[in-house]
C-alpha cells in the first residue's frame, strides 16, 4: 500500500537518510525502530510532505505521492509533541479537518462524535487541549486523524511523552484501536520493546540505512547484522569472541571440540567472529558435562522473583543469562553455563550474519 | 535551596535601585508637586497645598481636547501599525538565514539611532517640496503639494515611523512562538495555506496584536519630540502641553497635574489591555 523507494536526504554535508526501502502493506502496521538521530523522523515528514526528499520516491496503491502537497496528501500525522491546536476545544480540534475537506455540518457532528467514541474522549469534547493530560491529548491528536478516515496514518513516538505505566496502558490501546480500524499505520519507535509489541513488522533503521525488515520474531531470532542482534531484546543480546582456525572453534578463549558445534556451522571459514548467544539462550550444567561449557564467576545477579538474571564478565565485557527461575547466587560465585547453539547467530568480522 | 533563592534576590537589587530612582522617587515628587503651589519666579513649587491644578484642568475644553486629541492620534497611530507591522512581521518570521538577518536589522536600526535624527529626516522628507510631494506630483497622485508638517497627518506619519518596529518585534515574537508541528498539522489535515493562516496563525497571534497595539498606543500618549517637531508647535498633545507648562511657564504643579492625569491614563489602557481575551492571564488555552 505504502512504497517508499530509494529515498534519500541530506541536509547540507550529512547525508540523512541512504537509499531507504520500506513497502507497508495494507492494513499493517510497521514499527520502525532505530536509534536517536537515525532519520525516523525525517523519513515520515518526507512521507507527510513536510519536507523534500533529494531522491527515489513514495507510492501509495503504486501511485507516486511526491508532487502532491501536504495538504493534499490526506495521510494523518500524530506529532511526538501531539500539536493540537492550542486555541480550539477537543470537539474543534477534530472537527478542524473536516471542515478543511469540506464536509458538510451534519455529517461532521456524526464524525467527530463517532471519533472521539473511539479513543473514548467523547466527555472532553469542550475542553481545551491544555485541560487535558499528555494521554488524553494524544487521543484527541488520533482522533483527528481518525475523524478524516485517512488511508495512512504516521505516528511519531507518539507514547514518549508519557510516563511508564501510561505508556503499557496506550500501547495496548493504539495496537487495538488499529486493528479495529484496520488502518495501514507507521509507528516509529526508538524503544524496541515498543516495536516488538506494536509492529506486525519491523524495519531498523541506523544511520539512515535500513538494516532488516521483517516480524519481531525473525528479527529477534535471525538479525542479519550485529546492530540489529544488538538493537533488540533486552537484556541485550551477548557477544562472545570466537576464532575458527583449521576447522577448530574457540568462544572466549575456550577451544570447542570439533564434534560439539553446530553441524550448519561447521564449515566456517578460518577467522575471528562475534558469537551472539540471547541470555535465555545460556543454561546452568554441572560442572562436568559432555559438550561444551563455559565456567565464569558470578559478578552480579538480580533476582526478579519469576525470572533470576546472572551477570558475569569475559574479559572487559559483561554478559547476562537468563534463568527462569529464581535462583539464589552468591556474587563471586563459580557456575558452568552451556550454551544452546541452535539459537545463536554468528556474525563475522563486518558485523554480518553468517 | 533556600540560599539559591536569596542569591537570586541579591542579583535584582541593582535593577531595583534604578527603578526606584529613576521611576518611583520621581514619581512621588511629582504627586506631590501637583498638589502645590506655584511660586513666581523658581522652578520649585511651595505650599499651600491645593487641587487648583487639577480644576485648572478641567476648567475649560482646552486641555480635555488636547487629551482627546492625544488619545485619538495615538489609536490611529496604533492601528495603523497593526496593518502595516503584521505582515512585515509574518514575512520576516518566514524569512530564511542572511535575508532575514538583513531584514531584522532594518526594523531594529531605527530604534538605535534615536528619534531626533529620525524626525528630522522625516521633516525634510515632508516638506512642501520635499521628496514625498515630489514623488506624489510626480506620479500624479497629487497635483498640489500636501501639506504634512504642522498637521495630524504628519505627526501620524511621524509617530507611526517611530513605533513600528516595536510592533512589529512584538508580532514577530507571537508568530515565531507558534510551533512548526502546529502548523505542519493543520497542512496535514488539509488546511491550504491561506485556510492555515486565517485559522491557526492569526488567531494564536493575536495575543501579541494586543500587546503590540498597547504599547504603540502608550509610547504614544507619551510622545513629546515627534509632536512637536512635526506638529510645528501646532498639534497640541499631552506631551507637549507637559513640556510648554514645565520648561516655558515653570509652572511645574500644573504639568505635574497634567502628568499625573497621563499616567492615570496609560494605566487605563494597560489595566483594558489586559482585559483583552488572551492577553493578561492567558486563561484560555495558550499551551502546546
Ligand atoms: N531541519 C534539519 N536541518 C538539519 N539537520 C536535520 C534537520 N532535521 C533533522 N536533521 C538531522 O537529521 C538526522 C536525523 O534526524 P531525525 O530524522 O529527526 O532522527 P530521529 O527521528 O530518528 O531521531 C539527525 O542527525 C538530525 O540532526
Ligand atoms: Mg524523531
Amino acid at each position: 500500500m505504502l512504497e517508499i523507494i530509494n529515498l534519500s536526504k541530506a541536509y547540507k554535508a550529512n547525508q540523512v537518510l541512504k537509499d531507504t526501502n520500506i513497502t507497508v502493506n495494507n492494513g499493517e502496521m510497521v514499527a520502525l525502530l532505530g536509534p536517536s538521530g537515525s532519520g525516523k523522523t525525517t523519513i515520515l515528514r518526507i512521507v507527510a510532505g513536510f519536507i523534500e526528499a533529494n531522491g527515489g520516491d513514495v507510492r501509495i496503491d503504486g501511485e507516486s505521492i511526491l508532487n502532491y502537497e501536504a495538504h493534499k496528501r490526506n495521510i494523518g500525522v500524530v506529532f511526538q509533541n501531539y500539536a493540537l491546536f492550542p486555541h480550539m476545544t477537543v470537539q474543534q480540534n477534530v472537527e478542524f479537518g473536516l471542515k478543511m475537506h469540506k464536509v458538510p455540518a451534519a455529517e461532521r457532528k456524526v464524525r467527530v462524535e463517532e471519533a472521539l467514541k473511539v479513543v473514548d474522549m467523547l466527555d472532553y469534547a469542550g475542553r481545551y487541549p491544555n485541560q487535558l493530560s499528555g494521554g488524553q491529548q494524544q487521543r484527541v491528536a488520533i482522533a483527528r486523524v481518525v475523524a478524516i478516515r485517512a488511508k495512512l496514518m504516521l505516528l511519531d513516538e507518539p507514547l514518549s511523552n508519557l510516563d511508564a505505566k501510561l505508556r503499557r496502558q496506550v500501547r495496548v490501546e493504539i495496537k487495538e484501536l488499529q486493528r479495529k480500524l484496520g488502518i495501514t499505520t507507521v509507528i516509529v519507535t526508538h524503544d524496541q520493546e515498543e516495536a516488538m509489541t506494536l509492529g506486525d513488522r519491523i524495519a531498523i533503521l541506523n544511520e539512515g540505512r535500513i538494516q532488516q525488515i521483517g516480524t519481531p520474531m525473525e528479527l529477534y531470532d535471525r538479525p542479519v547484522n550485529q546492530f540489529v542482534a544488538g538493537f533488540l531484546g533486552t537484556p541485550s543480546i551477548n557477544f562472545f569472541d570466537m576464532t575458527v582456525a583449521g576447522g577448530n572453534w574457540t568462544i572466549a578463549g575456550r577451544p570447542v571440540d570439533r564434534e560439539w558445534a553446530p553441524e550448519e556451522k561447521r564449515g566456517l571459514e578460518d577467522g575471528t567472529y562475534a558469537l551472539g548467544v540471547r541470555p535465555e539462550n545460556l543454561e546452568l550444567a554441572p560442572e562436568e558435562e559432555e559438550g561444551f561449557t563455559m565456567p565464569v564467576e558470578v559478578s552480579l545477579v538480580e533476582n526478579l522473583g519469576a525470572e533470576t538474571l546472572i551477570y558475569f564478565f569475559t574479559g572487559q565485557r559483561q554478559n547476562c543469562c537468563r534463568m527462569p527461575q529464581s535462583l539464589y547466587l552468591e556474587v563471586g560465585s563459580r557456575i558452568n553455563l552451556r550454551f544452546t547453539f541452535s539459537k545463536c547467530s554468528v556474525f563475522d568480522r563486518n558485523g554480518l550474519r553468517v | 535551596m533556600k540560599k539559591s533563592v536569596n542569591k537570586a534576590n541579591a542579583l535584582l537589587i541593582p535593577l531595583t535601585l534604578v527603578f526606584v530612582l529613576l521611576f518611583i522617587i520621581p514619581f512621588f515628587v511629582l504627586f506631590y508637586y501637583s498638589f502645590l503651589t506655584r511660586s513666581s519666579g523658581q522652578v520649585v513649587p511651595s505650599t499651600p497645598y491645593t487641587v487648583s491644578s487639577y480644576l485648572r484642568f478641567f476648567e475649560d475644553s482646552y486641555y480635555p481636547r488636547v487629551v482627546g486629541r492625544t488619545l485619538w492620534l495615538s489609536l490611529l497611530t496604533a492601528g495603523i501599525c497593526v496593518v502595516l507591522g503584521y505582515p512585515v512581521a509574518y514575512y520576516i518570521t518566514k524569512a530564511r538565514g542572511y535575508w532575514k538577518t538583513v531584514l531584522m536589522v532594518v526594523v531594529i536600526l531605527p530604534l538605535v539611532s534615536g528619534v531626533i535624527t529620525q524626525t528630522l529626516g522625516l521633516y525634510g522628507m515632508l516638506t512642501s517640496y520635499g521628496p514625498v510631494n515630489n514623488f506624489l506630483m510626480w506620479a500624479g497622485i497629487l497635483k498640489e503639494p500636501v501639506e504634512f508638517l504642522g498637521t495630524t497627518t504628519g505627526v501620524v506619519i511621524g509617530l507611526t515611523q517611530g513605533f513600528l518596529p516595536y510592533m512589529i518585534l512584538t508580532v514577530m515574537n507571537a508568530i515565531q512562538a507558534i510551533p512548526d508541528n502546529v502548523l505542519e498539522a493543520a497542512d496535514n489535515l488539509g488546511a491550504n495555506g491561506v485556510q492555515r493562516f486565517f485559522l491557526i496563525t492569526l488567531p494564536l497571534s493575536k495575543t501579541g496584536v494586543a500587546a503590540g497595539f498597547v504599547l504603540v498606543f502608550g509610547c504614544c500618549l507619551n510622545s513629546y519630540t515627534t509632536p512637536l517637531l512635526l506638529g510645528r508647535g501646532k498639534i497640541s498633545v499631552i506631551g507637549t502641553a507637559i513640556y510648554q507648562q514645565a520648561m516655558e511657564l515653570y509652572n511645574w504643579p500644573f504639568a505635574s497635574a497634567i502628568a499625573m492625569i497621563l499616567i492615570a491614563l496609560v494605566l487605563v489602557v494597560f489595566a483594558l489591555g489586559n482585559t483583552l481575551p488572551g492577553v493578561g492571564g492567558r486563561k484560555k488555552a495558550v499551551s502546546g
